[in-house]
């Protein structure tokens, strides 16, 4: 696994600059806040908190400017971005009915063992349906060849070259929170993933969506939206440096997590990988195959499968 | 309902003193409606002999003005009603004393609602919870209030609007704009600021631009007064273009109020069609008639004059709605009645009900709701 500075929220009080320190940092930084959309360019109080030199990789700007340098590409992006999200409305459709049978058996009041064992076959039903959410995002992307570098298309080549460039040089890649779909979106658009792959060797910190996006599955989560509950669903793979870890930035205000019935599922509906909950001031290291928290005190938390949520300390 | 019966049956075997006795130790050790299920008991007792005690509450669909029970000789009174669960009242009490009556709060219930006439008493039954998001939220980032003038031509005078702008407001970009009728109200009473706040922290909305106005002669004002009207569309709003970042979109216009203020709101998409793609309407005093004449008085004519001409011809309005209102109020039949018309239409409305009155707290709480439906954030795939 790559050098990782794994991070709670930013806001209101950012803790990156250390973690840098110790990791050694002694490059100038790449900065990827295309998460932030409007507000990309926004970025003088992180550069200020981390006070070293940095450079912005414009990926939301540039994005924009594919758009009129390169539209038939863009328009293409875009469509195959429609069926994606499509696939998601269609998907849920499964996805729901699977999860309210699993809510369900929890309230059944018959027989306990045979309804633990029904628990555990609506159990694997959500998981299958959400492995199948994955397999069949990989297979509308496959359906896309054409779109699986676009970076290499003449008219866009030199923004992955400048992406190349700039991590060639660089200390460390920050990935911001912001908006996970449009931050992965435009990762991927232009090759960030593929020119970090030439650097292996590269501390890439990240934080909220940013840490989202570096697990090899993303899930998007909020109980308690203002129609009614909802459950977390996934929303596609992430870029698979950070496996077998389930992000969840601001868990404390987005999930129900003193319903031990919906934090349990949550943990075993993505075992073995590890749900962790970082509020504002985490900082995760991997420790003897352990996620310690070594931030501010009671900021991350692993949920149990047993419904328990357990500090990382 | 089995305490006050018990305790009614101790009064009635006991002598007067020990009767007493009784009640001050029952008044000590309860909370008070006393509220079970679906049966409230409403309970009076100030330490002092009164006369008649009556329950004055704003439940549409109950007498307003009901009669309390002494019990036995002591100076207690209590009156058990049914209310629906999930449910919220303000009351207050009505005590005859030395030939005359004062309308008081409940002194045996610290709970509270406020609104421009002073507060009153609350019973929430069962299953109804105070929103989280009505409180400060720890970590949010508050907006910033800014004031300016109006000197209107149309009014005549001059009129303050404040402006609330979200935290992350930037003068070069552009955001949508709600334009709130009775707007110190909604701060003062609503909460409406910490709402704002709260909700746009949480991305459930999306970071818009808040004009708060506020009447003069507010009922006269706002009973669909053409001069309100264009008071906010042709002064209010080029006001707020001119000196905030505003989307030009209509469709990213909305206005907003309560009452007379949901009348003005509507009266002014209706009188401006096209300006404001978004209405947030909550208990809209919308009277109308399809014969003969209302029993509203003379300040609702031209609301009745409004509302009929509305209903010939709904389709004018030319917005996405967010309605609501209280199942407790009068004005639940009007409100009920223009739906269909609405959306037969064609227009996109989305509608709520609470068992709650005509009140600040019924509206504060569905501000969620319209706000979300009206103006919605990424809450699903933002995480900063």
């Amino acid at each position: 696994m790559r050098p990782l500075v794994l991070l709670g929220p930013q806001r209101p009080d950012p803790n990156l600059r250390g973690p840098l320190d110790e990791a050694g940092c002694d490059g100038p930084c790449v900065l990827i806040t295309a998460g932030w959309r409007g507000d990309e360019a926004e970025d003088a109080a992180l550069r200020s908190h981390i006070g070293r030199p940095a450079t912005a990789l414009p990926l939301y700007r540039w994005f924009e400017a594919a758009s009129v340098d390169a539209p038939d590409v863009a328009a293409s992006w875009t469509r195959r971005q429609e069926r994606l999200r499509a696939l998601k409305r269609v998907h849920r459709l499964r996805l729901t009915p699977a999860l309210e049978a699993w809510s369900e058996l929890v309230r059944a009041e018959d027989d306990r063992a045979i309804v633990d064992r029904e628990l555990e076959r609506a159990l694997r039903a959500v998981r299958q349906v959400d492995t199948d959410l994955l397999e069949e995002t990989a297979a509308i992307e496959a359906e896309h060849s054409e779109l699986a570098r676009p970076w290499e298309d003449a008219r866009l080549r030199s923004r992955h070259e400048a992406v190349c460039e700039a991590l060639d040089g660089a200390g460390a890649l920050l990935i911001a929170g912001g908006h996970v779909g449009v931050l992965m979106n435009r990762i991927r658009f232009f090759g960030v993933d593929v020119a970090a792959a030439a650097r292996p060797d590269l501390l890439v910190a990240a934080w909220s969506a940013g840490l989202m996006a570096l697990t090899d599955r993303i899930v998007l989560f909020y109980d308690d939206p203002p129609e009614g509950a909802a459950w977390p669903e996934v929303f596609g793979p992430g870029l698979g440096w950070l496996p077998g870890l389930v992000a969840l930035p601001h868990a404390r205000r987005r999930l129900r997590l003193s319903e031990p019935g919906r934090v349990g599922l949550l943990a075993r509906r993505f075992h073995p990988a590890v749900c962790v909950g970082l509020e504002n001031g985490a900082h995760l290291v991997l420790k003897d195959d352990r996620w310690v928290n070594v931030g501010v005190t009671e900021t991350a938390f692993q949920l149990d499968g047993s419904g328990a949520v357990r500090g990382l300390s | 309902m089995k305490a006050i019966f018990e305790l009614a049956r101790r009064v009635e075997a006991s002598g007067p003193r020990q009767a007493r006795a009784a009640v001050a130790a029952f008044v000590g050790n309860q909370i008070f409606p006393l509220v079970e299920g679906r049966q409230a008991v409403f309970v009076f007792y100030d330490g002092h002999a009164a006369d008649a005690v009556y329950l004055i509450h704003w439940v549409f669909g109950l007498e307003s003005r009901l009669p309390l029970i002494q019990l036995g000789a002591t100076q207690a009174w209590y009156l058990p009603v049914e209310l629906p669960t999930g449910g919220r009242v303000e009351y207050k009490y009505e005590v005859h004393r030395e030939g005359g009556r004062t309308l008081v709060r409940d002194p045996l219930n610290p709970r509270r609602a406020f609104d421009p006439f002073g507060s009153n008493s609350v019973c929430p039954m069962p299953g109804y919870e105070e929103p989280f998001w009505v409180q400060p939220e720890p970590g949010v980032r508050p907006g910033t209030m800014t004031s300016f003038s109006i000197d209107s031509a149309v009014w005549g005078d001059r009129r303050d609007v404040e402006v609330w702008l979200p935290n992350e407001y930037k003068a070069h970009k552009r955001y949508p704009l709600l334009i709130v009728h009775d707007g110190r109200d909604y701060l003062q009473y609503a909460s409406m600021r910490t709402v704002l706040e709260n909700l746009i922290q949480r991305h459930e909305v999306a970071p818009l631009v808040v004009a708060f106005t506020s009447g003069h002669v507010r009922n006269a004002e706002y009973a669909a007064n053409p001069k309100q009207a264009d008071f906010i569309a042709l002064e209010v709003l080029p006001a707020l273009q001119s000196r905030f970042g505003l989307s030009d979109d209509p469709a990213e216009r909305g206005l907003m109020g309560a009452s007379f203020g949901g009348v003005t709101s509507l009266f002014t998409a209706w009188r401006h069609p096209g300006v404001f793609g978004q209405l947030l309407l909550q208990s809209g005093s919308f009277v109308f008639t399809d014969v003969g004449h209302h029993d509203r008085g003379p300040m609702f004519d031209p609301i009745v004059a409004f509302v009929n001409a509305l209903r010939a011809d709904p389709g004018r309005v030319d917005a996405r709605i967010f309605q609501s209102c209280g199942t407790f109020e009068s004005l639940i039949v009007f409100n009920r009645s223009l739906l269909p018309l609405l959306r037969d239409a064609g227009l996109d409305v989305r509608y709520r009900e609470a068992a709650d009155g005509h009140n600040w707290i019924a509206w504060r709480d569905q501000l969620r709701a319209g706000l979300t439906h009206l103006f919605p954030g990424h809450l699903w795939m933002i995480y900063d």
